[in-house]
């Protein structure tokens, strides 16, 4: 049993894998339906192997580890890729095959007719392997592959229709904030070994308690950049909103219920570390915390559809990493699960929106669809009312946990932000539903008339959707003590942190956050349910602050004015010096030879030569009558010079030797 | 038979001439014949020579001696050792590639010849001798058919023909010829390098006759004055700084070294290759042979003079190539750069270095013999040895263009070729003793690379100019085997130096151990088994770096 | 034992002299498609040669396998002999594999004086094998050296740019600045050696023989020296900044060809593991010395990207990337610790695939476009998409995405310098975020975006020799990427040995008594 279970976690991103392989070498040689049954196929045989690894877990609630292979190795350091199976990975898998399946079956129908169907397929395929990775794997590294692998697929897939400039230079954004992250990441992965010699979570998280507390808050700190990154939270969230030029589809799988959840998954896994270190903790929740108010601000005067939903995700992530910040593991990943419910839910509704409006994404040309599309409008208010947190749905269960935390650990500040946020959420969830289906309709004519409801192979999946947005809340109650916390206690529990808040505050803190999301839904009704023209002129009465949120607080502008244009100076600036500069030294070094080999032939010239021939020129002066004998005859040069040598020879001889007791002469 | 080889070798290209006197200028094959014959014989002497010389018995051997003339000690007397073995080879190899290279002279073909076989083989004589006045005879001897060589069939730099138009003979008399450098007429070419050449030669003389004198022992014979000659003091010093400026005027060394640029860019082909190749190491020869065995201790104390000079030639005789803009000029002071090298080596006095410097002296024949040849080739297609006014020769002679390159190669040192395993020597052997200069000469490598590649470029690539289309490649096996000769022996020797290494080490280890009173401590490697047969793999233990590891 | 390890030929020889003797045979070839096909059979022979010694190479071993030893010149030490060990016998692996794939690329790319440079390309490989295969040092100066010639001639003849005479003197006379030094670094090595062989009476009193020079110790000071002038030698070659600047010259206005080769070929570093370590363990991890070369090391990785990021022309971002790219090897050659050297040995390696695949890539796209230029380029993709594809998943290995070969590399390269000292790790690390900024938007602004009008609709994709370069590299990444374990075993015994060479205390105090292995 114990073994094939063990090939069954092998196969979960095996599956989309063999898709990938298949679709992308042989995708161009047969049919778009093919190719398509192929990729969601893939990943309905993952699901079902998920649900057969979950029911295994659920038995046994036991953590298993399954070794694919040996991967880096050498020294001290061994990197197997290996996954962990444990109650926090079964719901992420549970998340990411359920959602991923109905969202592939969604696209079937979204994608048709583009001209790029199979490589879409392809992509999304391999979205599901990294991200499966990510969440499977048994150490820093193999979630490190998925981590950058969903990263590369968000790249691809954002730059989907890389035709247009906007997608390919929000794909751009994308992998390199992500890689600013990553670095932190890597930093933490490299603080992880040094400190534990070993990768593995298992290992670390039973020795993390011998960390020191400034250690802990090191790694944890490099952990968060990296989460920070990818969970799009404040600093380098602005890559999430560019990233909705991505199709629809994947906005909702990758940029609402898969990837950007990636960080919140890694702080949980990591939380041994992270709750040594109370500064990480809180810098974590106050991130969150921020995050949530600010992209819920940004959120309310926005136009495009896509990009409110974004802001409505990265204040959402707020909410999970608050949530983490908190302590509240179970909470924020409870969260997790929910919002990738509605949030699915919410963009695919979008975009079948946008499918019927022939590709319009502009709330303000929007208006009155209500009748004319009926289910995406159901569809599309459940999962308004399930995110702005009106109970019994899904949204309000897992928000409120959080946002009862931070009351019932004193922290009001965030709180009060949070609630601040959750009101802000509600109104602006719900001006974008009455500017979409209620109101008078702004559609433009040539729109108007193409309009159509979707096919059911979109609609099934949006009613799936739907449904888990309403009752998934419901593992998740009674608040701290349902089924899901039990089922997480093993992984995101908190030790020795075992307090139950009183019924009666946790009663009132429903109440309240009830009442904030009704009161956010009662403004939103009183801008925009009729043709009124309240917010205009709100909107008119405050300039400055709509521009600024309408604008995103400038903050593209000002990444770009303090980080990107310096960095491209400094680059101009290396290269103006490596041309002139270094390469200037080595040319110099030729001129130099140049100018000394110049010089030392002057020398030559003027001194060496110019010497000897002076004394040559003088003798020549003094000794013209020698000039007679030149007579170009050889053999006379030669007899001369010959006998002239002999005679100095022998005077010489003479000279020396005519004294000497041997010297021929005398003899 | 054996017996005589040194005077085979000697003789052939003396005999050769003689012969040649009595031929007709108008038998043109015949003269061409009896040059090459000669020539050839030597050669072949000179091989049979270089490998049945013993390095294991060392010493001199092949010894010839035929009295001269009793009461004033003079004998002839022959003999080489390890360091003579490889320059007679040298000079026989040169001597039949400059015949052939020569071989489209037009212009008194006979008289040509005859110079040229009497300039070498009183080179080889100089090689051989072992007695002092033979030496000196010898020495003189090549100098004068150096200025009939260039007097009648030099050339003029192009710069002299220019200035020498219409009253060209006034400028060459008046003050500017002073400043005349690059602007030679070949007369004053061959005036200047005998002159120049005599005059020091006179002071090697006199350095030969005090120890004449001084010895006391009433002959020139180097053997005899090896080993019983003793001088010391000022007179010793005197006598030292004699022979070796005397000599390395020849060599030649800085400062002493204007003359033979201009000597070379005057000469035609052969005799370029013959002075530079052969002749100047006439001078390291002439102060290892009478200074280095007659002077041991003074050699000791005053060698440093050459490590200092020696910076200076190459690095001064590197730039100027590097200015000039004549092939033969270029080439030319190159050579000069490169003796010092040679100085180098023998400067440090120790067993590597001076062998090391000995086949530089073999290499650089080779490699300064190719270059010379493919100048010379150029030369007589073009008629201009200016290199900016040529280009793009490549397209039209790929083989020279091609043997430029490896001669290149050659010079520069580049592995695979001879120079290499000289330089290697010379850098191992004088780096505990001359730091400085061993930084010096690889530098001064680079800078040879540097102006090697741009008169390559200058000559072969690039563009061409119209009226050199005609010029032609070296097609003819007469015309290819000077070059295919000195490429051969360049590579082979320096891909199997072995012989060359054991002759060379065997003349250098007595002198030097005489010099420093160091023992050698190689024991001599034909002796020693080697450690391992051709193809065995070394320890299969997984710790084999480990084992050899000291503990 | 002896049957493992050799085959009872010296394939080692027959490895560096085949492309040689093919090259004299080109000679003789008239017809241009047969002598084509000639050279191509050559290499492919050549490349079934380098696997036979893959496939045959015993892993997790620090022996040196194959050894031919001859004698060559016993007098002054010099011999001829060759051996593989973990450190060199993938990169012999790789030079078949990257000639193979020029001759393809080079098949109608070169039109003029083909047999030429055919000939060039195989004496080329020649030296390559023969520095890879050599533990002589004068046998690998030999080749070193001789590598130049072929060098010399591929850029100045067959290059495109209008500098490349410029280019081509540039290269050889920087490499060889760099090697004069290393020659008198190597015979340093050999005067110590001779030194103590005098003291102790031993067999051999010269050597050049890396096994017998490292029986002996070199006093600290002596190897500080003796490591510069190596340095010099192969820093000149890697290049290590700020010695790179021939490097961008060459790259640029040589032949594609030649530039795979400079790129693929990371000599200069390989020396370093080869030779410098084990020789000079000393010198190599004295405080200085490490500081200086990771500060310039350091220096190399952001400064070549931030070069890199503003270039226009995609053969000068490359060589830029190659820079920074290098840097990293030589930061974690000095962490000095396993992973530092593993990785940057993996890495080196793994740039013959990237680096030298992006320079395959800048060939499709200038014969496409006649440029590597920005400015003929935009949208490119929509014309190309194969060649898109391509690029990307190279370009993607090149800036370490996990899944290729590159990740592996840099991961261990980073974790050792990290492991080393952490701000090392942390600096380079930057270097991570940069990668990917320069090679994506070069990539977004030629292959992205609408078709740039300047653009010919005939433009045709990538035909079936392009296919087969790209495919054969991209196999090649993702394995190591994907599954590096039998490169990773082939390795680790030597890097152990290296280590544990490293990690002894003093190797160099001279009253050591020592033991020499017996012969």
């Amino acid at each position: 049993m114990s073994d094939s279970i063990d090939l069954i976690v092998k196969l979960i991103p095996l599956f989309p894998l063999m898709a990938v392989i298949v679709n992308g070498l042989f995708g161009h040689r047969y049919s778009h339906d093919l190719a398509h049954r192929f990729a969601w196929g893939s990943v309905l045989m993952s699901f079902l192997c998920v649900l057969a690894v979950f029911t295994e877990t659920l038995r046994t609630g036991a953590a298993r580890e399954v070794v694919a292979y040996k991967w880096i190795f050498g020294g001290d350091l061994t990197i197997n890729l290996a996954y962990l199976i444990d109650p926090l990975t079964c719901i992420m898998l549970l998340v990411i095959t359920g959602v991923g399946f109905l969202i592939h079956v969604y696209s079937v129908g979204y994608m048709h007719g583009e001209s790029g169907f199979t490589r879409f397929f392809v992509y999304m395929n391999l979205f599901m392997v990294s991200m499966l990775l990510l969440v499977m794997g048994n150490n820093y590294v193999v979630l490190f592959i998925g981590w950058e692998g969903v990263g590369l697929c968000s790249y691809l897939l954002i730059g989907y229709y890389y035709d247009k400039v906007s997608a390919a230079k929000a794909a751009t954004k994308a992998f390199v904030v992500n890689r600013i992250g990553d670095a932190g990441f890597l930093l933490a992965i490299f603080l992880v070994f040094v400190n534990f010699r070993t990768l593995d979570y298992t290992q670390v998280m039973q020795n993390a308690a011998q960390l020191s507390p400034e250690m802990a808050t090191a790694i944890a700190l490099c952990l968060l950049v990296g989460a920070v990154g990818k969970s799009a939270q404040l600093p380098l969230y602005t890559w999430l909103p560019d990233a909705m030029e991505g199709p629809t589809p994947v906005s909702a799988l990758i940029h609402a219920a898969t990837m950007v959840t990636a960080g919140v998954y890694m702080i949980v896994r990591n939380h041994a570390i992270f709750d040594l270190s109370p500064t990480a903790m809180t810098t974590v929740a106050w991130i969150g915390g921020l995050t949530a108010l600010f992209a819920a601000t940004i959120g309310l005067v926005q136009t495009d559809i896509k990009r409110v939903l974004a802001y409505s995700t990265v204040s959402q992530l707020g909410y999970m990493f608050l949530g983490c910040g908190l302590g509240a593991y179970t909470a924020a990943v409870f969260h997790l699960m929910t919002h990738a419910f509605f949030k699915a839910l919410l963009f695919l509704s979008a975009g079948s929106v946008i499918h019927a409006l022939s590709g319009e994404q502009d709330i303000r040309k929007m208006g009155a669809l209500k009748s004319k599309i009926p289910w995406t409008h159901t569809l599309f208010l459940i999962g308004t009312i399930a995110i702005a947190g009106i109970p019994p749905l899904a949204g309000f269960w897992s928000k409120d946990e959080i946002m009862g935390h931070a009351f019932v650990h004193h922290h009001y500040v965030l709180y009060g932000m949070a609630a601040v946020g959750a009101f802000l959420t509600s109104f602006y969830m719900f001006r974008l539903t009455y500017l979409t289906f209620y109101g008078t309709s702004r559609l433009d004519h040539h729109t108007a008339e193409h309009i159509h409801e979707s096919p059911m192979v979109m609609i099934g999946p949006l009613v799936v959707l739907a449904t888990l947005s309403v009752i998934g809340g419901f593992p998740g109650v009674p608040p701290e003590n349902g089924w899901f916390h039990h089922f997480l206690h093993s992984v995101a529990g908190v030790a020795g942190e075992e307090h139950a808040t009183a019924p009666a505050l946790m009663l009132g803190l429903m109440g309240t956050a009830t009442v904030i999301a009704l009161l956010g839904w009662g403004l939103a009704h009183y801008f925009y349910s009729g043709p009124s023209s309240a917010a205009d002129a709100l909107a008119a009465r405050m300039p400055g602050v709509y521009t600024t949120l309408l604008n995103k607080y400038f903050v593209d502008e000002l990444y770009d004015r303090l980080f990107v244009e310096p960095t491209k100076q400094i680059g101009r600036f290396c290269d103006w010096f490596d041309r002139t500069i270094i390469d200037g030294l080595v040319r110099s070094i030729d001129r130099g030879t140049d100018a000394s080999s110049a010089a030392i032939t002057w020398t030559e010239k003027h001194v060496v030569y110019a010497g000897l021939n002076i004394i040559g020129y003088a003798n020549h002066l003094l000794a013209r009558s020698w000039r007679r004998l030149q007579t170009g005859m050889v053999h006379q040069y030669a007899a001369i010079i010959v006998a002239g040598l002999f005679i100095l020879a022998h005077l010489i001889l003479l000279i020396w030797t005519g004294n000497g007791s041997n010297g021929y002469i005398s003899r | 038979m054996a017996e005589y080889t040194l005077l085979i070798i000697l003789f052939a290209p003396f005999v050769g001439a003689l012969a040649l006197i009595f031929v007709s200028n108008r038998q043109l094959s015949l003269v061409r014949g009896i040059a090459a014959g000669s020539a050839f014989i030597s050669l072949i002497a000179s091989v049979y020579l270089f490998y049945a010389y013993d390095p294991l018995k060392g010493g001199y051997q092949f010894i010839q001696r035929i009295e001269w003339s009793r009461q004033l000690g003079i004998s002839l007397h022959l003999g080489v050792d390890g360091i003579g073995t490889p320059l007679v080879l040298a000079s026989g190899i040169l001597l039949f590639a400059g015949i052939f290279v020569s071989w489209h002279i037009k212009d008194r073909v006979k008289e040509f010849y005859i110079w040229i076989l009497i300039l070498a083989a009183a080179t080889i004589g100089v090689f051989m001798s072992l007695d002092l006045f033979f030496l000196y005879f010898f020495y003189e001897m090549s100098v004068i058919p150096m200025y009939l060589l260039l007097g009648m069939w030099g050339s003029h730099t192009k710069k002299y023909l220019e200035m020498t138009d219409a009253e060209g003979l006034k400028q060459r008399d008046s003050v500017g010829f002073i400043f005349n450098f690059g602007a030679n007429s070949k007369e004053y070419a061959a005036m200047k390098l005998v002159l120049f050449l005599s005059a020091f030669a006179v002071a090697a003389l006199m350095g030969i006759l005090l120890i004449y004198k001084f010895s006391g022992l009433n002959t020139f014979d180097i053997l005899v004055l090896r080993e019983q000659a003793h001088f010391s003091g000022p007179l010793a010093t005197l006598i030292w700084l004699l022979i070796f400026f005397g000599f390395a005027s020849i060599a030649p060394i800085w400062p002493l070294h204007s003359w033979s640029p201009v000597g070379h860019a005057a000469a035609p082909a052969a005799t370029s290759m013959l002075h530079a190749g052969v002749l100047m190491k006439l001078g390291h020869f002439s102060i290892i042979r009478v200074a280095f065995e007659i002077l041991p201790e003074t050699t000791r104390e005053l060698m440093p003079i050459a490590a200092v000079l020696c910076i200076f030639s190459i690095i001064y005789g590197g730039l100027v190539a590097y200015y000039a803009k004549d092939t033969k000029y270029v080439i030319g002071y190159s050579s000069s750069s490169h003796m010092g090298y040679v100085f180098l080596g023998m400067a440090a006095l120790d067993y590597i270095s001076l062998s090391g410097a000995v086949i530089y002296m073999f290499a650089h024949a080779m490699a300064t013999g190719m270059l010379f040849a493919m100048a010379g080739w150029v030369y007589d297609q073009t008629h201009t040895r200016d290199i900016p006014s040529l280009g793009g020769l490549s397209n039209r002679m790929p083989f020279i263009s091609a043997a430029f390159v490896i001669g290149c190669m050659a010079s520069i040192g580049m592995p695979g070729t001879v120079n290499f395993i000289a330089e290697v020597m010379i850098i191992v052997g004088s780096w505990n003793k001359y730091p400085f200069q061993v930084v010096v000469a690889v530098l001064g490598i680079v800078l040879t690379m540097a102006y090697l590649f741009k008169m390559m470029r200058g000559l072969f690539y690039g563009s061409m100019a119209e009226k050199y289309s005609h010029s032609h490649d070296a097609v003819t096996v007469v015309d290819r085997m000077p070059l295919l000769i000195m490429i051969t022996v360049s590579i082979s020797f320096g891909i199997f130096p072995g012989h060359l290494y054991s002759v060379v080490r065997s003349g250098v280890d007595p002198l030097i151990a005489r010099i420093t009173k160091v023992v050698p401590v190689a024991e001599h490697p034909m002796n020693r088994p080697h450690a391992t047969s051709p193809i065995v793999p070394t320890s299969a233990s997984r710790e084999a770096l480990a084992k050899v590891t000291p503990r | 034992m002896l049957e493992e390890f050799s085959f009872g030929f010296p394939i080692l020889s027959y490895l560096i002299f085949l492309p040689l003797a093919g090259a004299a045979v080109l000679w003789l070839i008239e017809d241009e498609d047969l002598l084509k096909t000639t050279t191509l059979g050559i290499t492919l022979v050549e490349l079934a040669l380098a696997c036979l010694v893959l496939v045959r190479f015993v892993p997790d071993s620090a022996a040196m396998q194959f050894a031919e030893h001859a004698r060559w010149m016993p007098a002054l030490g010099i011999g001829y002999h060759l051996a593989v060990d973990g450190i060199s016998v993938l990169f012999v692996g790789l030079t078949a594999f990257l000639t193979v794939l020029v001759v393809i690329y080079s098949w109608d790319t070169v039109r003029n004086q083909v047999r030429l440079y055919f000939m060039a390309l195989l004496a080329l490989e020649t030296t390559t094998m023969g520095i890879f295969a050599s533990i002589d040092l004068i046998l690998f100066f030999v080749f070193w050296e001789l590598m130049l010639i072929p060098s010399y001639f591929l850029i100045k003849l067959w290059g495109g740019g209008a500098e490349r005479h410029y280019a081509a003197l540039k290269y050889v006379l920087y490499t060889l600045l760099g090697s004069v030094f290393m020659l008198v670094g190597i015979a340093l090595l050999d005067i110590n050696y001779h030194q103590w062989a005098v003291t102790h009476h031993l067999d051999h009193v010269y050597s050049f023989d890396l096994l017998e020079l490292l029986s002996v110790p070199i006093p600290l000071s002596q190897q500080i020296l003796i490591f510069w002038l190596m340095f010099m030698g192969f820093a000149f070659k890697a290049p290590v900044f700020p010695f790179h600047t021939w490097l961008p010259d060459a790259l640029v206005e040589g032949p594609i060809g030649m530039a795979v080769m400079l790129a693929g070929m990371k000599l200069g570093t390989y020396g370093f593991l080869r030779f410098t370590f084990p020789l000079l363990p000393d010198a190599s991890k004295s405080e200085g010395v490490v500081s200086i070369v990771m500060v310039l090391a350091l220096a190399a990785i952001l400064y070549g990207a931030v070069v890199a990021l503003v270039q226009s022309d995609f053969k000068r971002l490359l060589a830029f990337s190659s820079i920074s790219h290098l840097g990293f090897v030589v930061v974690g050659l000095f962490a000095l610790n396993f992973q530092g050297l593993q990785g940057s040995l993996l890495t080196m390696i793994n740039l013959g695939f990237s680096t030298a695949g992006l320079f395959f890539m800048a060939g499709f796209l200038s014969t496409r476009q006649q440029s590597s230029q920005l400015s003929f380029f935009g949208g490119f993709a929509k014309q190309v998409p194969l060649l898109a594809s391509f690029l990307l998943l190279i370009g993607m290995a090149s800036i370490g995405l996990p899944g290729t070969n590159g990740f592996v590399g840099e991961f261990l390269i980073l974790l050792g310098a990290f492991k080393a000292k952490w701000w090392y790790g942390a600096v380079a690390v930057t270097g991570v975020i940069f990668g990917a900024a320069y090679f994506l938007w070069y990539y977004e602004r030629a292959m992205l975006g609408p078709l740039s009008t300047n653009i010919s609709t005939t433009i045709k994709d990538l035909h079936m020799r392009e296919i087969t370069i790209a495919l054969s590299l991209s196999v090649m990444i993702l394995w190591i990427g994907l599954y590096p374990s039998p490169f990773l075993r082939m390795m680790n015994g030597s890097i152990q040995a290296l280590v544990d060479r490293l990690d002894r205390a003093k190797v160099a105090s001279v009253d050591t008594v020592i033991h020499v292995p017996a012969k």
